[in-house]
């Protein structure tokens, strides 16, 4: 079983659910914002995660060249990096046994999917 | 009394729209700050600050905007302070090591050192709690045996037993730090 090194949330789970998601359809890697708009978890919080998530090295992010809207700050995009995508499949699995099988209903449904039993 | 009500309402659009407007700006730098104030790392505050201010552009309603930033802001604070505590918890350096002052309060006790190391241990003593309470407790012994047994000999393997004790004290703090 692998042992995590890190402080396993909620909000962890869901943010790494969310880059699965979003690795998994092959949709476009997702920034800051959208990623706050998807685990509905405030600004902070998310960027908790992502600073532990990136030292860890389980995703790493990527600055686009430039703003589609001209003169607006550049974004910077996350993905799953391949040990990262091996490791996080693994904790979810063992803290959401759930959340695999209905892992194409992108965005809201981390609630139900998430019941008071998996252990957070 | 007409034209005032209309200049006022016209004034008054004119300050709200500057206020909504200036809202998005005030976001950008609340959370540039944030990014300052949490994160020690200044590359990474960097980083982070550009990218804030991009997630608050994306982040729709100027008020949003604002309620936004401020979460970021309140969130770095708490993180700064919690940094901030945890630095002042570091235990203090001391010119002479508590190992140093362990071996020689005995000597100290009995008077026996020379006036700067004298000075030297007072100075350690009164900073360094761990070794206070280890010297407090000796001294309070001492007493204690010069006060009752002012005639006798102190029992042969009390120092013996107040030595072990200060260098078992001292193995401890020397692997605690």
């Amino acid at each position: 079983m692998m042992t995590s090194p890190i402080r396993v949330t909620r909000p962890l789970l869901e943010v790494l659910e969310v880059l699965l998601q979003a690795l998994d359809s092959n949709a476009d890697d997702l920034h800051g914002w959208a990623i706050m708009k998807a685990t509905k978890r405030s600004g902070p919080t998310v960027y908790g995660v992502l600073d532990r998530l990136e030292d860890l090295g389980w995703i790493e992010g990527r600055w686009e060249d430039s703003n589609p809207e001209p003169s607006k700050p550049r974004r910077r995009f996350y993905r799953v990096t391949p040990t990262g995508e091996v490791c996080a499949r693994e904790l979810l699995r063992e803290r959401c046994p759930g959340a695999h099988q209905r892992s194409h209903r992108v965005l809201h449904p981390l609630q139900p999917r998430c019941p008071a039993g998996c252990a957070v | 009394m007409t034209v005032e009500v209309a200049l006022l309402s016209i004034l008054l659009g004119l300050l709200v729209n500057e206020c909504t407007d200036a809202a998005p700006w005030c976001a950008r730098k609340l959370v540039q700050w944030s990014a300052f104030c949490k994160y020690a790392n200044q590359a990474r505050a960097q980083a982070r600050a550009e990218e804030l201010a991009a997630l608050i552009n994306d982040r729709p309603g100027n008020l949003f905007k604002l309620i936004t930033a401020l979460g970021f802001v309140f969130g770095a604070v708490i993180t700064a302070t919690h940094r901030k505590v945890a630095e002042r918890k570091v235990p203090v350096a001391h010119e002479v090591p508590c190992s140093t002052v362990l071996d020689l309060v005995y000597s100290y006790l009995e008077g026996e050192v020379d006036q700067a190391t004298y000075a030297q241990i007072q100075v350690h003593l009164s900073e360094c709690g761990p070794c206070l309470r280890e010297y407090g407790l000796e001294e309070v012994v001492k007493r204690l045996v010069h006060r009752h047994c002012e005639h006798n000999v102190v029992p042969s393997d009390l120092l013996a037993k107040v030595l072990d004790r200060i260098e078992a004290i001292r193995t401890q703090i020397e692997a605690v730090s």
